[in-house]
């Protein structure tokens, strides 16, 4: 006959026992989606710490973390993988998933820099198929100028598919692409791939890993690129047009949507450098004339306050800059009204960045 | 009775030394993801205090010229001008960003032969462990000189 | 009384046997959490080196002239706003730049007890000069740039590191003292 104390204690066995295995279940129930989400956590936060330390020390890095994610999706600036962890990146355009290299590209302007870190795939291979259109094989060749160094290349007739380095490809291209009539390449195009097809016929679609060119009209047709699993996606067809080998090597590796992004971001740091910069000179003019303080040109005896830094030269800076960035009242734009603008801009800030370079050469900055 | 005692006793030394290891375990891990992060500052700190100084214009100088000046001539400052200077840019730099009570030295090595070592400051900081450093170059011509600062706090 | 002792006994033991459980589970699962938490206060240091380290490197911010280290221009941090820097960086970073004056030598034993005296009061006017704000009206007789809306906060961590100063109207190069401020919750 059992006591009561040992009915207690076997009642109190079972309760234990019970409260051990629901605690465990639960926490470790807990610990799977953590678990996951901390590695997703692990690998976004990783590629952005390589990201942030090739921007700032602006030595190349790899980063091969990806590759342990199941999947990724890229609207910049953000990168989502699965688990909904999102990561903002703001510095950095991706190309690839897996095995990527970092570099840090600028455009320099003497007075304003902008960079931006690119991760592109390792072992990244850019195929040529061009069809027909004039000014095919320029267009080819600056595309090539533009990559990144260690890519190569390949031309593609129909299934036969031939690679090389960029010198023996740009020496093709000069000496035996002219005696080929291309066919559209039919060879199956993996991740880590990009077949550039180019012909005036607007009917031919790209498939995955494609872009068609336009030589003439300078239009493009993309089969969105960029990374391989694609969550909620739209038409992965895209349409648009392109200016130069430049905006070519962005829609190549990373598609439209990253060009648009990194040009909204030049133009937004453009207008913030802008801004200060004409202050700044209006400032320093102001300041000068009224402190006397005479700087960079030589000035005649007496000293007229119109010497020195105040001459034509800064105001000259100062006017390009306006053509660059200002609208009709005089006043910096905004950056809608710049991007909606002709490109005439460009033109006047490659003439502020001369102007500013004259301003340095006279040892008045 | 002391068998009660003797369970309590084993019962309240095993919570504590487990209170104990979690505390270890918890500092460890906070100390370790810290701690990359604090020498990568303590580096731009310190590489920063000595790019700034040698490019601080004084009354007499430069200081990079000060520099200069002591191997291949043409010094405009004192001896006891220079340091004063270094040490007073120095302290005030340190003072402004919260680190009062360091110790520094400024120590100039030339990379060429039949020359002597300079040493500004408090010669002493090397002899100890745990100082902050930096090293930097001036050339004059093919010389080359290799300047670095040392500081530590007290 | 056995009865008692048996049941307090008991108690101890379930009391003992949960509590080793959870310290299992804990130093399991436990690395995870504390992890997270260690990698927040990680992120919070890497962003606030980043932000400096734009700062320091921003062709905006600096003269052209000088190619080592980091030589920011006095007239760019006068003009500069906090609109700017909410701009640059999506956030209220809290940016502070001073610069230093020369001090002469008070200690010279060359010196006589009255030249002492004016020496260290004017040391105490240079101090107190070192604190006058820039504006665009006090230019270039300043020494301090701060920028109304992004004011320090309590809960903000600070970085400072040296730097120089080039002060454009007289060309001479100062040094000086960056401290920005950020705030742990941001992303």
């Amino acid at each position: 006959m059992l006591s009561a104390f040992q009915i207690f204690k076997m009642l109190m066995g079972v309760v234990v026992f019970i409260f051990v295995i629901i605690f465990f279940f639960r926490v470790s129930n807990m610990y799977v989606g953590v678990e996951e989400r901390a590695d997703d956590f692990e690998i976004l936060r990783g590629f952005d710490r390589s990201v942030r330390q090739t921007f700032t020390s602006g030595n190349p890095g790899t980063f091969v973390n990806f590759r342990f994610l199941d999947s990724l999706y890229y609207d910049p600036p953000r990168l989502k993988s699965r688990n909904q962890k999102t990561l903002t990146v703001t510095t950095f355009l991706i190309a690839s998933t897996f095995e990527s290299n970092l570099i840090k590209e600028c455009e320099e302007y003497e007075w304003f820099s902008f960079c931006w870190v690119y991760a592109y795939p390792q072992n990244f291979t850019l195929i040529f198929t061009p069809l027909d259109g004039d000014g095919r094989k320029d267009l080819i060749k600056d595309i090539v100028e533009v990559m990144p160094g260690d890519i190569r290349f390949a031309h593609c007739n129909d299934t036969d598919l031939l690679r090389g380095d960029r010198n023996a490809f740009l020496a093709f291209v000069d000496n035996g692409m002219d005696d080929i009539t291309y066919t559209p390449c039919t060879v199956s195009i993996p991740d880590g791939y990009r077949l550039v097809t180019i012909t005036t016929d607007e009917s031919i679609e790209p498939r995955r890993n494609e872009i068609v060119l336009n030589p003439q009209t300078g239009a493009y047709i993309e089969y969105l690129s960029g990374l391989p699993e694609l969550v909620n996606a739209p038409s992965p067809i895209r349409t648009g047009s392109y200016e130069d080998a430049r905006d070519v090597y962005f829609l190549l590796t990373t598609g439209k949507s990253a060009l648009d992004y990194k040009n909204e971001m030049f133009l937004n740091d453009l207008t913030i450098a802008a801004k200060i910069m004409e202050e700044r000179m209006k400032l320093v003019k102001r300041k000068m004339l009224d402190l006397n303080v005479q700087q960079c040109v030589e000035c005649p005896t007496p000293f007229p306050k119109e010497c020195g830094y105040t001459n034509a030269l800064g105001d000259e800076f100062t006017s390009d800059l306006y053509d660059a960035m200002a609208g009709p009242s005089g006043s910096l734009r905004q950056l809608n009204d710049v991007i909606s603008a002709n490109d005439d801009y460009l033109t006047a800030l490659a003439r502020t960045a001369a102007d500013y370079k004259e301003l340095i050469a006279g040892g008045c900055e | 009775m002391k068998g009660q005692t003797s369970i309590a006793a084993i019962v309240i030394a095993v919570i504590l030394v487990i209170f104990l290891m979690i505390f270890l375990f918890a500092t460890t891990i906070s100390q370790q993801i810290g701690s990359d992060y604090r020498d990568e500052y303590r580096n731009l700190y310190v590489t920063n205090m000595l790019l700034s100084l040698l490019n601080t214009d004084t009354e007499c100088e430069k200081f990079s010229d000060m520099v200069k000046d002591r191997y291949f001539g043409g010094a405009i400052c004192t001896e006891e001008e220079i340091v004063y200077k270094l040490g007073s840019h120095i302290n005030d730099t340190l003072k402004a960003t919260g680190n009062t009570n360091y110790r520094w030295l400024l120590e100039v090595e030339p990379k060429f032969q039949g020359s002597f070592i300079t040493q500004w400051g408090d010669s002493s900081v090397t002899d100890e462990d745990g100082y902050w450093d930096a090293r930097t170059f001036l050339s004059s011509g093919p010389y080359r000189l290799e300047v670095k600062l040392y500081i530590i706090a007290d | 009384m056995k009865g008692q002792v048996e049941i307090m006994e008991y108690m101890v033991f379930v009391l003992l046997t949960m509590f080793i459980i959870a310290f299992v589970l804990f130093m399991i699962f436990g690395f995870q959490f504390l992890s997270l938490g260690g990698e927040q206060a990680g992120e919070i240091e890497s962003r606030s080196l980043f932000i400096l380290q734009s700062l320091l490197s921003s062709k905006t911010l600096n003269s052209p002239q000088y190619q080592k280290g980091s030589v920011l221009d006095d007239a760019v941090l006068t003009v500069m706003t906090c609109d700017d820097i909410v701009d640059m960086f999506g956030e209220r970073v809290y940016v502070e730049v001073r610069t230093f004056l020369e001090k002469p030598d008070c200690d010279d034993p060359g010196l006589s007890s009255l030249e002492r005296s004016r020496c260290e009061s004017r040391i105490g006017k240079l101090i107190s000069m070192e604190n006058i704000q820039c504006t665009s009206e006090k230019y270039p007789e300043c020494f301090v740039w701060r920028y109304q809306g992004c004011e320090k906060q309590d809960e903000m961590v600070f970085r400072s590191v040296p730097v120089n100063v080039l002060r454009k109207m007289n060309s001479t190069v100062a040094m000086g003292v960056i401290t920005i401020g950020i705030r742990g919750s941001e992303t």
